[in-house]
């Protein structure tokens, strides 16, 4: 890869997305930030579930634990000891994708729904575990850290002043979140287009052909495993960081089903699609929660803004499973195909 | 004999009490091209499947250059040079022809997971070469127009080819083929059957070919093995397979059909 790409909308995106990303924090308030900070961090466990379902055919409803496993790895090695930012966020990836690869022999012997509902097991385990190992996870009430330890060498993303000049932990947090979502898509990018990724998708596509060329379908399997639950510990990780917070309740079967629909509106099978599904389903329920009493069409509807919320995603899900299965991935693929298409007007006389 | 590259030997496959494949025994040589013919149910496609390992035979053994196979698990198998076409396309449906043609050459690259993520240096430099590879073999077999769109929603009779591809993308020493022109227009037929004949010829990859268009067989194979009943009663030149009354029979049917259990076919050979 050349330093820009050749296609002028990458070329528009590389210039954009790094303008955004450095402005972004100084023009918005918190509120926004704080929205767009869950999101990017719902983006990251999409991504991670996006390898292993929509790449590898594996369906998980586990994903809220293994988030969970790693908020708790933030909790023990950041809010508790304090170590430095890199160390609790490399411990959360190596945390979840090696309970991840404990866990994927299941993956090897289940298919389908039976999958899907062995791993939805694990949610109910880790929510007993969270709530009685007290000296780690501070039970039922939480665990509440001393510090959010977001510091990488004399940066400190809880207390971030450069040159004079404080900033909130929701501006500075954008930053390092979305950094890491940066680096995130990069490193899912670059396994789907290479041999592991191809793989992956072999073993999706007809696990029988896979092995007959020479694809070990259980290798594949597991190794989806592994990453995908490592990008859901790291998004944990930085959800504790982020509050200073961890709440066992939080880790629960309705997280693992939002995973689900925000690889399914996003587009399933794509990392893009996983950007954006992350980043619709985590920041609307926020934004209607927020603002929805000034749209007079929910009150005349006769629910609250909560139940107003719950319907819209039942009806966005079953809307997009119905109407668009590619996704909002498959309506912007669709859309750029379309004005491709359409005859250039002549720049010179003929 | 020493000479050949695979050595069959009473090979023995049951689903239950059915024998799919009842002691059959032969030789494929070094660059031949070996067709298996016989009535349906006669036990071909399950012999392929023995060849490759995904069935798992119950007694005999399968040599290939003096290496036992019977054991190894299926990609195994493909990484001693074993590649293998379906009676119906089984293609990896929403990948590109590319990448189709780049999973036959999985087992001849070693990118992991985190040489992939990093993208840089050696995983990046055999992504090129293989590919180059892969471009090469889809020029071969005229598969360039159809290299964007995903391989489940390109004609049957491509989707044969982009498997034959697939196989050749392996550099197999054997290759299995099962029905590779079933389905197809006379026209498709013979270009498949021109494809196949050429690299047999050109590669010198020995080829095991399950075929029941006779134009095809009689035109391409250097020998023809038939079974019947999942046993060997016929193999040699096509044109002498063709006049043994034993095949006529099985075909046909002749005074003793369907033939009495354990009634014993004539020697192998």
């Amino acid at each position: 890869m050349d330093a820009l790409p050749d296609a002028p909308g990458k070329r528009a995106l590389a210039v954009l997305a790094p303008l955004v990303f450095a402005l972004a924090p100084l023009q918005l308030g918190d509120f926004p930030l704080s929205v767009l900070n869950v999101a990017g961090i719902f983006v990251l466990g999409t991504i991670g579930l996006n390898l292993l379902t929509g790449y590898t055919g594996q369906i998980s409803l586990g994903h809220a634990f293994f988030m969970g496993l790693g908020a708790y790895v933030w909790a023990h090695f950041g809010g508790h000891l304090g170590l430095p930012l890199p160390v609790w966020l490399l411990a959360a990836a190596v945390a979840g994708g090696l309970l991840g690869g404990i866990i994927s022999p299941f993956a090897l012997r289940l298919r389908g729904n039976y999958l899907a509902i062995v791993s939805l097991g694990l949610v109910f385990i880790g929510i007993h575990i969270w709530k009685n190992f007290e000296s780690i996870t501070g039970g039922a009430t939480g665990f509440t850290g001393d510090t959010r330890a977001a510091s990488v060498g004399i940066v400190d993303f809880g207390d971030l002043e450069v040159a004079g000049r404080a900033y909130t932990v929701d501006q500075s947090f954008f930053w390092l979140i979305w950094a890491v979502v940066a680096l995130g898509v990069l490193v899912a990018r670059n396994i789907v287009r290479s041999r592991p990724g191809r793989a992956m998708q072999a073993v999706r596509d007809h696990d029988i052909a896979a092995a007959v060329i020479g694809v070990e379908p259980a290798r594949y399997k597991v190794g989806a495993f592994v990453v995908s639950s490592a990008y859901a510990a790291v998004a944990g990780a930085l959800y504790g960081s982020y509050f200073n917070f961890v709440n066992p309740d939080h880790w629960n079967l309705f997280l693992s089903i939002q995973f689900i629909a925000m690889v399914i509106v996003g587009g399933v099978g794509t990392i893009f699609g996983s950007v954006l599904g992350g980043l619709f389903v985590g920041s609307v329920p926020r934004v209607i929660e927020t603002y929805g009493g000034r749209i007079p069409l929910i009150e005349s509807l006769g629910v609250t803004i909560p139940e107003f919320n719950a319907i819209l995603f039942g009806v966005v899900i079953i809307g997009f499973l119905v109407f668009e299965p590619d996704g909002l991935a498959g309506i912007w693929f669709r859309l750029k195909a379309r004005l491709r298409s359409m005859p250039a007007p002549l720049t010179k006389e003929i | 004999m020493g000479e050949a590259l695979v050595e069959v030997r009473g090979l023995t496959l049951r689903f239950g009490g059915v024998a799919a494949v009842d002691g059959a025994s032969f030789d494929v040589g070094q660059s031949e091209l070996l067709a298996v013919i016989g009535p349906n149910g006669a036990g071909k496609t399950s012999i392929l499947n023995c060849l490759n390992q995904v069935y798992r035979p119950q007694a005999g053994s399968i040599r290939l250059d003096g290496e036992e196979l019977t054991g190894l698990r299926p990609a195994h198998a493909a990484a001693r040079g074993v590649a293998r076409t379906f009676q119906s396309p089984s293609l990896f449906t929403s990948l590109n022809v590319m990448d189709n043609l780049m999973l036959g050459r999985h087992h001849l690259m070693t990118t992991g997971f985190l040489a992939g993520a990093a993208w840089y240096g050696r995983a990046r430099r055999e992504e090129t070469q293989h590919r180059a590879h892969c471009d090469q073999i889809m020029a071969f077999l005229g598969l360039h127009p159809y290299g964007a769109s995903p391989a489940g929603r390109l004609p049957y009779g491509v989707q044969k080819r982009i498997e034959l591809g697939r196989a050749l993308a392996m550099e197999p020493r054997l290759l299995l083929l099962d029905e590779p022109v079933a389905g197809m227009s006379r026209e498709e037929a013979e270009e498949m059957a021109g494809y196949i004949a050429e690299v047999n010829r050109r590669l010198g990859i020995a080829v095991v070919l399950v075929e029941h268009d006779m134009h095809v067989v009689m035109g391409t194979a250097h020998r023809v093995l038939v079974l019947d009943f999942g046993r060997v009663i016929s193999v040699g030149a096509p044109a002498d397979v063709q006049g043994d009354p034993e095949v006529v029979r099985a075909y046909l049917g002749g005074p003793e059909w369907p033939p009495a259990v354990g009634s014993p076919g004539p020697p192998p050979g």
